[in-house]
Protein backbone atom coordinates (compact mmCIF):
# COMPACT_ATOMS: atom_id res chain seq x y z
CA UNK A 1 0.00 0.00 0.00
CA UNK A 2 1.23 3.66 -0.58
CA UNK A 3 1.60 5.98 1.92
CA UNK A 4 -1.73 8.84 1.49
CA UNK A 5 -0.43 12.10 0.27
CA UNK A 6 -1.34 15.42 0.96
CA UNK A 7 -3.89 15.78 -1.27
CA UNK A 8 -5.91 12.58 -0.82
CA UNK A 9 -5.52 12.84 2.73
CA UNK A 10 -7.29 16.25 2.36
CA UNK A 11 -9.72 14.70 -0.09
CA UNK A 12 -10.73 12.89 3.62
CA UNK A 13 -11.93 15.46 5.09
CA UNK A 14 -14.15 17.15 2.20
CA UNK A 15 -16.95 15.35 3.26
CA UNK A 16 -17.31 16.31 6.66
CA UNK A 17 -16.06 19.67 5.67
CA UNK A 18 -19.53 19.64 3.86
CA UNK A 19 -21.76 19.04 7.04
CA UNK A 20 -23.72 21.39 8.32
CA UNK A 21 -22.49 23.52 11.25
CA UNK A 22 -18.97 22.15 10.26
CA UNK A 23 -16.36 25.42 10.26
CA UNK A 24 -13.18 23.67 10.66
CA UNK A 25 -11.29 20.50 10.35
CA UNK A 26 -7.30 19.89 10.74
CA UNK A 27 -5.67 16.93 10.67
CA UNK A 28 -2.49 17.41 12.49
CA UNK A 29 0.60 15.73 13.74
CA UNK A 30 0.14 14.94 17.89
CA UNK A 31 3.54 14.90 18.22
CA UNK A 32 3.94 18.62 17.36
CA UNK A 33 0.48 20.22 15.99
CA UNK A 34 1.61 20.92 12.87
CA UNK A 35 -1.15 20.88 10.41
CA UNK A 36 -1.24 18.62 7.67
CA UNK A 37 -4.40 19.11 6.09
CA UNK A 38 -7.02 21.21 6.82
CA UNK A 39 -10.38 22.11 5.23
CA UNK A 40 -12.06 25.89 6.66
CA UNK A 41 -14.33 28.93 6.60
CA UNK A 42 -12.20 31.78 6.09
CA UNK A 43 -12.95 33.12 10.28
CA UNK A 44 -11.19 29.99 11.44
CA UNK A 45 -7.35 29.91 12.82
CA UNK A 46 -6.30 26.63 12.07
CA UNK A 47 -2.95 26.60 13.73
CA UNK A 48 -4.89 27.41 16.87
CA UNK A 49 -7.57 24.72 16.26
CA UNK A 50 -5.13 21.72 15.81
CA UNK A 51 -3.00 23.29 18.87
CA UNK A 52 -5.78 23.10 21.29
CA UNK A 53 -7.14 20.20 19.88
CA UNK A 54 -3.61 18.42 20.43
CA UNK A 55 -3.07 19.97 23.92
CA UNK A 56 -5.95 18.40 24.99
CA UNK A 57 -5.62 15.13 23.30
CA UNK A 58 -2.49 15.27 25.28
CA UNK A 59 -3.46 16.77 28.31
CA UNK A 60 -6.62 14.00 28.92
CA UNK A 61 -4.24 10.84 28.06
CA UNK A 62 -2.44 11.20 31.23
CA UNK A 63 -5.71 11.47 33.44
CA UNK A 64 -6.98 8.66 31.43
CA UNK A 65 -4.29 6.30 32.04
CA UNK A 66 -4.46 7.18 35.82
CA UNK A 67 -8.29 6.77 35.87
CA UNK A 68 -7.78 3.02 33.91
CA UNK A 69 -9.87 4.31 30.95
CA UNK A 70 -7.13 3.04 28.42
CA UNK A 71 -6.07 5.43 25.50
CA UNK A 72 -8.44 8.31 24.85
CA UNK A 73 -10.06 7.88 21.20
CA UNK A 74 -12.60 11.30 21.06
CA UNK A 75 -12.11 14.18 23.27
CA UNK A 76 -15.41 16.65 22.62
CA UNK A 77 -14.95 20.08 24.65
CA UNK A 78 -19.05 21.84 24.02
CA UNK A 79 -19.83 25.42 24.84
CA UNK A 80 -23.03 26.85 24.27
CA UNK A 81 -21.86 28.56 21.18
CA UNK A 82 -19.90 25.32 19.81
CA UNK A 83 -17.59 21.97 20.00
CA UNK A 84 -14.73 20.89 19.48
CA UNK A 85 -14.04 17.40 18.92
CA UNK A 86 -10.83 15.48 19.04
CA UNK A 87 -9.91 12.07 17.24
CA UNK A 88 -6.35 10.62 17.58
CA UNK A 89 -5.09 7.42 16.08
CA UNK A 90 -1.75 6.53 15.78
CA UNK A 91 0.21 9.95 16.17
CA UNK A 92 -2.48 12.00 14.06
CA UNK A 93 -4.97 14.15 15.55
CA UNK A 94 -8.36 15.02 13.70
CA UNK A 95 -9.88 18.27 15.19
CA UNK A 96 -13.03 19.67 14.32
CA UNK A 97 -15.10 22.94 15.12
CA UNK A 98 -18.34 22.93 14.55
CA UNK A 99 -21.57 25.14 15.72
CA UNK A 100 -23.83 24.05 18.32
CA UNK A 101 -26.63 23.62 16.19
CA UNK A 102 -24.11 20.65 14.18
CA UNK A 103 -25.76 17.19 14.23
CA UNK A 104 -23.06 15.82 17.31
CA UNK A 105 -23.38 12.09 16.69
CA UNK A 106 -22.78 12.23 12.54
CA UNK A 107 -19.76 14.61 13.28
CA UNK A 108 -18.50 12.03 16.02
CA UNK A 109 -18.94 9.26 13.35
CA UNK A 110 -17.34 10.99 10.42
CA UNK A 111 -14.31 12.27 12.86
CA UNK A 112 -14.29 8.65 13.63
CA UNK A 113 -14.04 7.35 10.18
CA UNK A 114 -11.40 9.78 9.23
CA UNK A 115 -9.00 8.81 11.75
CA UNK A 116 -9.47 5.44 11.18
CA UNK A 117 -8.41 5.85 7.43
CA UNK A 118 -5.52 7.85 8.52
CA UNK A 119 -4.25 5.75 10.66
CA UNK A 120 -4.02 3.04 8.21
CA UNK B 1 -3.79 0.03 59.54
CA UNK B 2 -2.17 -1.24 56.28
CA UNK B 3 0.44 0.86 54.35
CA UNK B 4 2.74 0.79 51.61
CA UNK B 5 5.83 2.73 51.01
CA UNK B 6 5.90 4.15 47.14
CA UNK B 7 9.48 4.56 46.01
CA UNK B 8 10.27 7.21 43.60
CA UNK B 9 11.66 6.39 40.28
CA UNK B 10 14.88 6.86 39.08
CA UNK B 11 13.26 9.33 36.72
CA UNK B 12 12.39 12.35 39.07
CA UNK B 13 16.59 12.80 40.20
CA UNK B 14 17.65 12.80 35.93
CA UNK B 15 14.60 15.21 34.93
CA UNK B 16 16.05 17.79 38.47
CA UNK B 17 20.16 16.51 37.24
CA UNK B 18 19.19 18.47 33.60
CA UNK B 19 16.87 21.29 35.30
CA UNK B 20 20.49 22.21 37.02
CA UNK B 21 22.42 21.30 33.99
CA UNK B 22 20.22 23.99 32.03
CA UNK B 23 18.65 20.80 29.41
CA UNK B 24 14.95 22.24 30.21
CA UNK B 25 14.13 20.57 26.96
CA UNK B 26 15.27 17.24 28.22
CA UNK B 27 14.24 17.23 31.53
CA UNK B 28 10.67 17.45 30.70
CA UNK B 29 10.76 15.03 27.82
CA UNK B 30 12.10 12.56 30.76
CA UNK B 31 10.11 13.84 32.86
CA UNK B 32 6.33 13.46 30.94
CA UNK B 33 8.37 10.32 29.75
CA UNK B 34 8.58 9.16 33.43
CA UNK B 35 5.33 10.12 34.41
CA UNK B 36 3.60 8.51 31.56
CA UNK B 37 4.62 5.21 33.28
CA UNK B 38 4.68 6.47 36.67
CA UNK B 39 1.45 8.96 36.96
CA UNK B 40 0.70 8.70 40.65
CA UNK B 41 4.24 9.84 41.80
CA UNK B 42 3.97 13.25 43.42
CA UNK B 43 7.67 13.67 43.26
CA UNK B 44 7.58 13.49 39.36
CA UNK B 45 4.97 16.04 38.95
CA UNK B 46 6.93 18.49 41.15
CA UNK B 47 10.03 17.85 39.30
CA UNK B 48 7.98 18.71 36.01
CA UNK B 49 6.78 21.30 38.09
CA UNK B 50 9.77 22.87 38.43
CA UNK B 51 11.36 22.49 34.64
CA UNK B 52 7.91 24.31 33.67
CA UNK B 53 8.62 26.89 36.24
CA UNK B 54 12.63 27.49 34.94
CA UNK B 55 11.02 27.75 30.98
CA UNK B 56 8.10 30.70 32.18
CA UNK B 57 5.57 28.33 32.16
CA UNK B 58 3.69 29.11 35.18
CA UNK B 59 0.27 27.96 34.29
CA UNK B 60 1.40 24.40 33.37
CA UNK B 61 3.68 24.28 36.60
CA UNK B 62 0.72 25.33 38.75
CA UNK B 63 -0.91 22.42 36.98
CA UNK B 64 1.44 19.96 37.75
CA UNK B 65 2.08 21.32 41.59
CA UNK B 66 -2.03 20.70 41.79
CA UNK B 67 -1.31 17.39 40.51
CA UNK B 68 1.23 16.55 43.31
CA UNK B 69 -0.32 18.04 46.12
CA UNK B 70 -4.07 16.12 45.01
CA UNK B 71 -1.38 12.77 45.00
CA UNK B 72 0.32 13.75 48.44
CA UNK B 73 -1.22 16.49 50.00
CA UNK B 74 1.60 17.53 52.74
CA UNK B 75 3.98 17.34 50.07
CA UNK B 76 6.17 20.78 51.03
CA UNK B 77 7.69 21.64 47.26
CA UNK B 78 4.18 21.30 45.54
CA UNK B 79 3.09 23.99 48.88
CA UNK B 80 6.07 26.48 48.21
CA UNK B 81 5.99 25.81 44.35
CA UNK B 82 2.62 26.76 44.53
CA UNK B 83 2.73 29.55 47.20
CA UNK B 84 5.56 30.78 45.06
CA UNK B 85 3.60 31.30 42.30
CA UNK B 86 0.59 33.39 44.71
CA UNK B 87 3.43 35.18 45.51
CA UNK B 88 4.74 35.99 41.48
CA UNK B 89 0.86 37.42 40.92
CA UNK B 90 0.14 38.83 43.88
CA UNK B 91 -2.60 36.71 45.07
CA UNK B 92 -1.29 37.45 48.72
CA UNK B 93 -4.02 35.61 50.17
CA UNK B 94 -3.57 32.16 48.60
CA UNK B 95 0.42 32.76 49.06
CA UNK B 96 -0.57 32.99 52.99
CA UNK B 97 -2.53 29.62 52.32
CA UNK B 98 0.35 27.45 50.67
CA UNK B 99 2.41 29.02 53.08
CA UNK B 100 1.16 28.24 55.75
CA UNK B 101 0.81 24.89 55.03
CA UNK B 102 4.22 24.50 54.29
CA UNK B 103 4.91 25.69 57.40
CA UNK B 104 3.06 23.45 59.21
CA UNK B 105 4.98 20.28 57.24
CA UNK B 106 8.32 22.37 57.76
CA UNK B 107 8.61 24.70 60.68
CA UNK B 108 12.19 25.64 60.02
CA UNK B 109 12.54 26.03 56.18
CA UNK B 110 13.60 29.65 56.80
CA UNK B 111 12.59 30.61 52.65
CA UNK B 112 9.00 29.49 53.73
CA UNK B 113 9.09 31.59 57.05
CA UNK B 114 10.57 34.96 55.11
CA UNK B 115 8.27 34.08 52.22
CA UNK B 116 4.99 33.77 54.56
CA UNK B 117 6.38 37.23 56.48
CA UNK B 118 6.02 38.83 53.55
CA UNK B 119 2.40 37.31 52.13
CA UNK B 120 1.08 38.77 55.22
CA UNK B 121 2.52 41.96 55.18
CA UNK B 122 1.52 42.62 51.44
CA UNK B 123 -2.06 41.44 52.23
CA UNK B 124 -2.38 43.94 55.04
CA UNK B 125 -0.26 46.79 52.96
CA UNK B 126 -1.28 46.14 49.54
CA UNK B 127 1.19 45.39 46.62
CA UNK B 128 3.91 48.01 46.25
CA UNK B 129 7.50 46.05 45.88
CA UNK B 130 8.78 43.83 43.15
CA UNK B 131 10.79 41.54 45.74
CA UNK B 132 8.26 38.65 45.66
CA UNK B 133 9.59 37.43 42.21
CA UNK B 134 13.02 36.39 43.71
CA UNK B 135 11.56 34.97 46.99
CA UNK B 136 9.24 32.87 45.17
CA UNK B 137 11.91 31.64 42.90
CA UNK B 138 14.24 30.94 46.43
CA UNK B 139 11.32 29.06 47.37
CA UNK B 140 11.05 27.01 44.09
CA UNK B 141 14.80 26.37 43.81
CA UNK B 142 15.27 25.32 47.15
CA UNK B 143 12.33 23.70 48.05
CA UNK B 144 13.13 20.35 49.41
CA UNK B 145 11.04 16.98 48.67
CA UNK B 146 10.23 13.78 50.39
CA UNK B 147 11.31 11.32 47.99
CA UNK B 148 8.74 8.83 49.46
CA UNK B 149 5.26 8.44 50.21
CA UNK B 150 3.30 6.56 52.18
CA UNK B 151 0.01 5.79 51.17
CA UNK B 152 -2.20 4.39 54.14
CA UNK B 153 -6.36 3.42 54.13
CA UNK B 154 -7.18 6.86 55.24
CA UNK B 155 -6.02 8.34 51.58
CA UNK B 156 -8.43 6.21 50.28
CA UNK B 157 -11.50 8.06 48.62
CA UNK B 158 -14.62 6.56 50.41
CA UNK B 159 -18.19 5.84 48.54
CA UNK B 160 -20.12 8.34 50.28
CA UNK B 161 -23.94 8.50 50.97
CA UNK B 162 -25.04 11.77 50.63
CA UNK B 163 -28.70 12.65 50.46
CA UNK B 164 -28.34 14.27 47.32
CA UNK B 165 -26.98 11.56 45.01
CA UNK B 166 -29.26 10.00 42.66
CA UNK B 167 -29.46 6.33 43.07
CA UNK B 168 -26.78 4.79 40.43
CA UNK B 169 -27.62 1.26 40.01
CA UNK B 170 -25.61 0.30 36.95
CA UNK B 171 -22.54 -1.60 37.72
CA UNK B 172 -20.89 -0.18 34.23
CA UNK B 173 -20.44 2.94 36.01
CA UNK B 174 -17.01 3.22 37.82
CA UNK B 175 -17.57 6.53 39.94
CA UNK B 176 -19.13 9.60 39.50
CA UNK B 177 -18.02 12.55 41.54
CA UNK B 178 -19.06 16.25 42.80
CA UNK B 179 -16.16 17.68 43.18
CA UNK B 180 -15.19 21.47 44.53
CA UNK B 181 -13.53 24.17 42.80
CA UNK B 182 -10.51 23.12 44.54
CA UNK B 183 -10.74 19.46 43.39
CA UNK B 184 -11.56 17.57 46.87
CA UNK B 185 -14.12 15.09 46.30
CA UNK B 186 -17.63 16.92 47.88
CA UNK B 187 -19.60 13.59 46.82
CA UNK B 188 -18.79 10.01 45.80
CA UNK B 189 -20.04 7.23 44.69
CA UNK B 190 -17.69 4.43 43.38
CA UNK B 191 -18.62 0.96 42.07
CA UNK B 192 -16.97 -2.18 44.31
CA UNK B 193 -14.14 -3.07 42.02
CA UNK B 194 -12.98 -0.03 41.25
CA UNK B 195 -9.33 1.37 42.82
CA UNK B 196 -10.33 2.71 46.34
CA UNK B 197 -8.73 6.37 45.94
CA UNK B 198 -10.22 6.82 42.05
CA UNK B 199 -12.97 9.25 43.78
CA UNK B 200 -10.47 11.41 45.01
CA UNK B 201 -8.11 11.12 41.99
CA UNK B 202 -10.93 11.82 39.64
CA UNK B 203 -11.79 15.05 42.03
CA UNK B 204 -8.47 16.19 41.64
CA UNK B 205 -8.29 15.75 37.90
CA UNK B 206 -11.46 17.73 37.23
CA UNK B 207 -9.79 21.05 37.89
CA UNK B 208 -7.24 20.15 35.14
CA UNK B 209 -9.44 19.13 33.16
CA UNK B 210 -11.47 21.72 33.67
CA UNK B 211 -8.40 24.60 33.06
CA UNK B 212 -7.74 23.02 29.52
CA UNK B 213 -11.29 22.51 28.43
CA UNK B 214 -11.58 26.38 29.31
CA UNK B 215 -8.39 27.49 27.71
CA UNK B 216 -9.55 25.27 24.49
CA UNK B 217 -13.12 26.79 23.97
CA UNK B 218 -12.16 30.23 25.17
CA UNK B 219 -9.53 30.53 22.55
CA UNK B 220 -11.27 29.61 19.62
CA UNK B 221 -14.27 32.07 20.43
CA UNK B 222 -16.47 29.84 21.88
CA UNK B 223 -16.81 31.40 24.79
CA UNK B 224 -17.33 29.18 28.36
CA UNK B 225 -16.89 25.75 28.48
CA UNK B 226 -20.01 23.53 29.53
CA UNK B 227 -19.49 19.79 28.98
CA UNK B 228 -15.92 17.27 28.71
CA UNK B 229 -16.28 13.86 27.13
CA UNK B 230 -13.37 11.65 26.70
CA UNK B 231 -14.24 7.99 24.90
CA UNK B 232 -11.16 5.80 25.26
CA UNK B 233 -10.52 2.21 24.17
CA UNK B 234 -11.81 1.12 28.07
CA UNK B 235 -14.37 3.43 28.90
CA UNK B 236 -15.41 6.86 29.11
CA UNK B 237 -15.16 9.98 31.30
CA UNK B 238 -17.81 12.54 30.85
CA UNK B 239 -17.21 16.31 32.91
CA UNK B 240 -19.62 18.78 33.71
CA UNK B 241 -19.10 22.01 35.63
CA UNK B 242 -21.90 24.32 37.53
CA UNK B 243 -20.45 27.50 37.63
CA UNK B 244 -22.75 29.42 40.05
CA UNK B 245 -22.40 26.71 42.85
CA UNK B 246 -18.82 25.91 42.37
CA UNK B 247 -18.83 22.53 41.54
CA UNK B 248 -17.49 19.94 39.08
CA UNK B 249 -19.60 16.89 38.14
CA UNK B 250 -17.69 14.40 36.70
CA UNK B 251 -18.29 10.03 35.51
CA UNK B 252 -15.86 7.38 34.60
CA UNK B 253 -18.07 4.40 33.18
CA UNK B 254 -16.85 0.86 31.52
CA UNK B 255 -16.93 0.89 27.66
CA UNK B 256 -20.12 -1.37 27.39
CA UNK B 257 -22.06 1.58 28.97
CA UNK B 258 -23.25 3.82 25.92
CA UNK B 259 -22.39 7.46 25.89
CA UNK B 260 -25.63 8.70 25.48
CA UNK B 261 -26.22 6.69 28.66
CA UNK B 262 -23.70 8.53 30.37
CA UNK B 263 -24.07 11.69 29.65
CA UNK B 264 -27.92 10.63 30.79
CA UNK B 265 -26.33 10.48 34.12
CA UNK B 266 -24.31 12.86 34.07
CA UNK B 267 -27.45 15.60 33.39
CA UNK B 268 -29.08 13.59 36.33
CA UNK B 269 -26.33 13.87 38.69
CA UNK B 270 -26.22 17.31 37.30
CA UNK B 271 -29.88 17.80 38.53
CA UNK B 272 -29.38 16.29 42.07
CA UNK B 273 -26.92 18.60 42.88
CA UNK B 274 -28.66 21.61 41.47
CA UNK B 275 -32.02 20.40 43.98
CA UNK B 276 -29.11 19.65 46.54
CA UNK B 277 -27.73 23.08 46.39
CA UNK B 278 -31.11 24.93 47.05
Amino acid sequence: MTAPTSLTVSALLTPLARVRGVRAIVLAQEIDAIVVAEQSHVDVDVDTLAAFGVSLVRRVRAHAVQLQRGDPQIVTVESAQGRVVAATRRGMVVVILTDRAANAGIVRLAVQRIAEQVAI
Amino acid sequence: MHETVVAVPEFVSDVDRLRRAGRLDDAQLVAISGLTEHPYIAAGHHALARVLYARGEMQQAHDEWEMALALEPDHIGALKGLGSLALTRRDYASAERYLEAALSVAPADQDVVAALRLARDRSRTGPSTSTTLPLGVALVQRSTEPFQRTVGESASGPALRAPHFPAFDDARLVVAVVADVDGFVVDARVSPGAPTDVAATLAGLTRDMGTEAALTTSSLGLGAWDTLTVECTDGSIVMSVDRARRHSMVIAATVDLPLGLVRRYLTQLRGHVEEWSQ
